[in-house]
């Protein structure tokens, strides 16, 4: 008789099943062979017919794997493991074994593994992105030596604070005093280069000795400024590795050469490594000198002047409060330095947190940038929380499909905590491959957006790299630890309370609460989803308003030049003597059929002066601000840009320095001085001072309202007077009307600048139209990333819908199928699900819109031309989220009404 | 001819009703269940054991060797409280299903 034993053991052979299970097996099936051996055989069969019927019915497609399945899954829940795993090695063991079991049960539903974490992948890869850029603009620390003890001592006075209102001389006696923190001071100019027969334009800071031993930067190569260089005001020069990299190639032999700053030789000794990028927040760093040498290149004599003024940093001792060394500070300041100052009212002096680096006085882009940050923070958190719900909503719907698994397991002795323990071993190990997969989304978010900042905060775009840092790498794992707690608790505990419950009963009778929650959830998820939608349509038409602004000013076709004669040989005399050669050569180019200049332009920018004013026939109020702007421009400056007049006359050549003093007034400024008055003819004077003589001006004209900075203020009054009567002026800014593309007159106007000047600086050149793109980078950046993640919101929601209804509609089959027996038709059973669906959504959207109120309302600042909670936001962001609703919805009500009441019986 | 859906399903369904009344083992099964089908439901070793090893995972029947005087050791199936439970269900379902198709076949021969 044939080993019916061997035949099933080597079928048996590559399940690799432990020992006694694999017996038992063996044993069972061989006995059932040897039985129908000797049935078939004393049915009158031949030993070689029977013999070859069993081995054909052995070969059963399926088989054994089908039967190793069972026994495998068996043998992987150890039973009753109660006390078996309370040594440390035993319950790594246990570890281990949920891991490779989750990993094997995730395996075999690979839709729902996908779907998840692709959730979470963009869940958590959107929140790791921002966090990036929040952690680069609020929080990363200057690439110091020991951040955290560097400070800056600002002078203050009540609310008003100044980084730079000490002299020298009040820091060389306050660095004298006994039992400080160590000091220094530092100023910088800009310095016209020659670095190997090229010209270059640069900031150069001017450092006392001591000033990168203080913190702690060490050179890439040769030596850092020491006190005798600065004592002996040696013109020697440090310059970062990127200059060093873009001007002189890298080359180590540039140690020792020299370059010339503003006409004066200066000796290379060392380079600094570029992650130094000076002090200020989103600031660069070319070049330092000493500062005692600051002289040679054009700059004040530091040491000697009372009114130039320095920023002073510290490095705090190890271990002291920065509030007692403020004390301590202030305390010195008084003793030494109130002389020195004189006169007025005592200031006293702070010391400041500085290991995040100074911000500018000028512009605070930390500040501006916290709020647009913050917005976005809390809009990738929502994002996470419907993706967190999503995978939430799967787990469910997974866990019901698995009641009867974990009943079984249950009932051969596993705990609760057990299964749930297993349970949130799948969940982490989801998270893990959706923080892997968002860690990589958010490097490739991260790209994208460093090349999308706005133009004034473009050097902190290559430092926002998604770098993997101990902060971010800690903030990625704790979001996507959070992010199990948050999807994988509440479904874990829901399915093993079910097996609990109702171990192996009926699938349709069970389960009436498990509905609730994952309704629960997708409701959830379509509130926060229309909050981040109403969001996105509020930045969005924001940006439109924006760009359809009438700025009161042309649009196209005008080039705008901005040219400086700081850093140069005209230092002193200012651009007075050559600018009027400049605007001749400019308006000779061929496409350019007028040009004007101005000290500023609107949204391109410049500066303008302001001056305490009075205007005859207009009597101020006691305390009534008089302080008004204004704008030095040459003629032709109303018709070159658009701004137009609207009564009387520009400036002509005959509007001399020597000539009667006119200015042209804007209607702004009418509206607020002179009421119904004519103004042609009036007069505007300005009170004399230190630096300006009194003067009075005939108003012979006057200008429309253009927006000159801030395009949502409006129109601010303004004065403008001729460039010829405005005295010594560092800059203008040309404006030059094209027949054709202005990008296209561009290289030309570098070069008829340098031929009026070699030494004149073109500092910015663009089409007007770059610049009012670039003025809206900020609004465009809120409307981009809110669309974005409005549009991550949807998709997740619609894919939390879907899953719910489907799963709803596998559950209902029987229902559904008894339903249609019994005469419903296969629009009843569409309209079923739609209405379920739609419920949902509905409730979804009731939430959503008072959130969605109070979010807008936060972002209120930010808008513009839009109300928050407008009406018509949440309206369209409700329809939006209805017609995917109802997309979600179609599959799953198509399989209902195609339900075949035969099968769906039968399943049961 | 069955489907091996409607086989598989109703397969559960004989199983469970032939280990009501009393334990059987392997062999025994396939035989009653061919015998009972009139020959419509064949079970053999490699379609059998899968679907009783997955019915005692689900925990609606239990196999134990049991060792009888003069015999070899044999695997004997028994039916659990929730293979009653199950089986209970699937005969009302059925009930319910034939009463539905009922009902429809009198509507339409009315």
């Amino acid at each position: 008789m044939r080993d019916w034993r061997a035949e099933i053991r080597a079928r048996l052979a590559a399940g690799r099943l432990d020992p006694s299970s694999e017996a038992e097996i063996v044993e069972e099936l061989a006995q059932h062979l040897e039985d129908r051996y000797s049935d078939l055989r004393s049915g009158g069969i031949s030993d070689a017919e029977a013999v070859a019927t069993l081995l054909r019915e052995l070969e059963t497609p399926g088989f054994p794997d089908n039967l190793l399945a069972r026994r495998r899954a068996r043998v992987a829940i150890p039973p009753a493991p109660i006390g078996a795993s309370n040594d440390t090695l035993g319950r790594l063991r246990t570890v281990w074994q949920d891991a490779r079991y989750g990993l094997r049960s995730l395996r075999r539903s690979p839709a729902f593994a996908t779907v998840a974490v692709l959730s979470l992948g963009l869940g958590i890869g959107a929140t790791t992105a921002i966090f990036g850029l929040l952690n680069t603009v609020l929080l990363e620390r200057l690439p110091v030596a020991h951040p955290e003890q560097l400070i800056a001592v600002q002078w203050s006075a009540g609310t008003r604070r100044n980084a730079d209102q000490l002299s020298y001389r009040e820091y060389d006696a306050l660095s004298r005093a006994p039992g400080l923190p160590r000091l220094a001071a530092s100023s910088g100019s800009s310095v016209t280069v020659i670095v190997r027969n090229a010209r270059d334009y640069a900031y150069a800071d001017h450092v006392p000795g001591g000033f990168f031993e203080l913190l702690g930067v060490r050179p890439l190569l040769g030596r850092v400024i020491d006190s005798h260089d600065d004592a002996s005001g040696a013109p020697v020069v440090v310059i970062s590795e990127s200059y060093w990299r873009n001007h002189l190639e890298g080359d180590p032999g540039a140690l020792g050469q020299t370059i010339s700053l503003n006409g004066h030789p200066f000796t290379i000794i060392g380079v600094l490594p570029s992650d130094y990028r000076g002090l200020l927040f989103g600031g660069t760093f070319s070049m330092a000198t000493p500062l005692g040498a600051a002289p040679l290149i054009g700059g004040p004599d530091i040491r000697g002047a009372r009114d130039v003024y320095v920023s002073i940093i510290g490095r705090l001792p190890a271990g002291t409060e920065l509030e007692a060394a403020g004390a301590a500070l202030d305390r010195a300041y008084r003793q030494c330095c109130l002389g020195i100052r004189g006169g007025s009212a005592p200031p006293s002096i702070v010391a400041v947190d500085a290991s995040r680096g100074l911000t500018s006085p000028k512009i605070d882009l930390r500040a501006q940038y916290r709020q647009i940050v913050e917005v976005l923070m809390a809009g990738v958190a929502i994002v996470l929380l419907i993706a967190c719900a999503n995978v939430g909503d799967l787990l469910l719907a997974r866990a019901a499909a698995r009641e009867r698994e974990l009943a079984v397991r249950m009932s051969i002795g596993a705990t609760r905590g057990r299964l749930i323990q297993q349970l949130l071993t799948e969940s982490l190990e989801l998270a893990i491959a959706g923080g892997a997969l968002g860690w990589l989304l958010a490097w490739l978010g991260t790209r994208a957006l460093s090349h999308n900042l706005p133009p004034i905060a473009a050097n902190l775009g290559e430092r926002v790299t998604l770098r993997p840092s101990p902060t971010l790498l800690a903030f990625t794992a704790a979001v996507t630890l959070g992010s199990t707690l948050l999807f994988g608790v509440l479904p874990a505990w829901r399915a093993t309370r079910a097996a609990v419950m109702t171990p192996l009963r009926d699938a349709a009778k069970r389960g009436g609460s498990a509905w609730s929650l994952d309704r629960g959830l997708v409701v959830v998820q379509v509130s926060l989803a229309l909050v981040l939608l109403c969001a996105a349509t509020l930045f969005v038409a924001t940006l439109r308003n924006l760009q359809e602004l009438d700025g009161g000013y042309r649009t196209t076709k005008v080039l705008l030049a901005y040219v400086d004669t700081r850093g140069s040989s005209f230092e002193r005399s200012g651009i007075t003597p050559v600018y009027q050669g400049v605007l001749a050569r400019l308006s000779a180019l061929p496409g350019v059929t007028q040009a004007a200049a101005s000290t500023t332009l609107p949204v391109f920018g410049g500066m303008r002066s302001m001056n305490q004013i009075s205007v005859a026939g207009y009597t101020p109020q006691p305390d009534e601000q008089m302080m008004t702007s204004n704008a030095a421009v040459t003629p032709g400056y109303f018709a070159t840009t658009g701004v137009g007049l609207r009564t009387g006359r520009e400036f002509d050549s005959h509007d001399l320095a020597a000539g009667e003093p006119v200015t042209i007034v804007n209607v702004a400024f009418v509206k607020r001085f002179f009421g119904g008055r004519d103004p042609l003819g009036g007069t505007v004077s300005i009170a004399g001072d230190l630096y300006q003589r009194a003067v009075t001006m005939r108003i012979v004209g006057v200008a429309n309202d253009a927006h000159y900075e801030d395009l949502r203020a409006p129109a601010a009054e303004l004065y403008y007077i001729p460039v010829a009567q405005a005295g010594n002026i560092p800059y203008l800014n040309f404006a030059l009307r094209t027949t054709g593309d202005p990008n296209a007159v561009a290289p030309m106007v570098t070069r008829e600048v340098s031929a009026v000047a070699p030494d004149l600086r073109v500092r910015r050149l663009a089409g007007v139209e770059q610049v009012l793109d670039d003025a809206l980078s900020r609004e465009r950046l809120s409307a981009g990333l809110a669309t974005l993640f409005g549009v991550f919101a949807l998709a997740l929601a619609a894919v939390g819908l879907y899953g719910v209804i489907a799963y709803n509609v596998a559950r209902r089959t029987a229902e559904i199928g008894v339903r249609m027996a019994l005469g419903a038709r296969p629009a009843d059973a569409l309209w079923l699900v739609v209405r379920q669906t739609l419920t949902m959504t509905g409730i979804g959207v009731a939430i959503g819109v008072p959130l969605a109120v109070v979010a807008s309302r936060a972002v209120g600042s930010q808008l513009y031309g839009i109300s928050a909670g407008n009406p018509w936001a949440m309206i369209g962001a409700a329809a939006l989220l209805a017609t995917a609703a109802a997309v979600a919805s179609i599959v799953p009500a198509r399989r209902a009404s195609r339900v075949d009441p035969v099968e769906a019986l039968r399943t049961e | 001819m069955l489907t091996s859906e409607l086989k598989k399903g109703s397969a559960e369904f004989l199983v469970l009703s032939l280990l009501e009344a009393e334990s059987r083992h392997g062999y025994e099964l396939s035989k009653l269940i061919e015998q009972r089908s009139r020959g419509v439901l064949t079970f053999h070793v490699a379609s059998l054991y899968p679907l009783l090893y997955r019915m005692e995972e689900r925990g609606w029947i239990v196999g134990r060797w049991v060792e009888r005087a003069g015999q070899r050791r044999r695997r004997y199936y028994s039916i659990t409280r929730e293979g009653l439970d199950t089986l209970e269900a699937q005969r009302k379902s059925w009930k319910e299903f034939v009463a539905a198709i009922g009902s429809v076949v009198k509507v339409r021969h009315a």
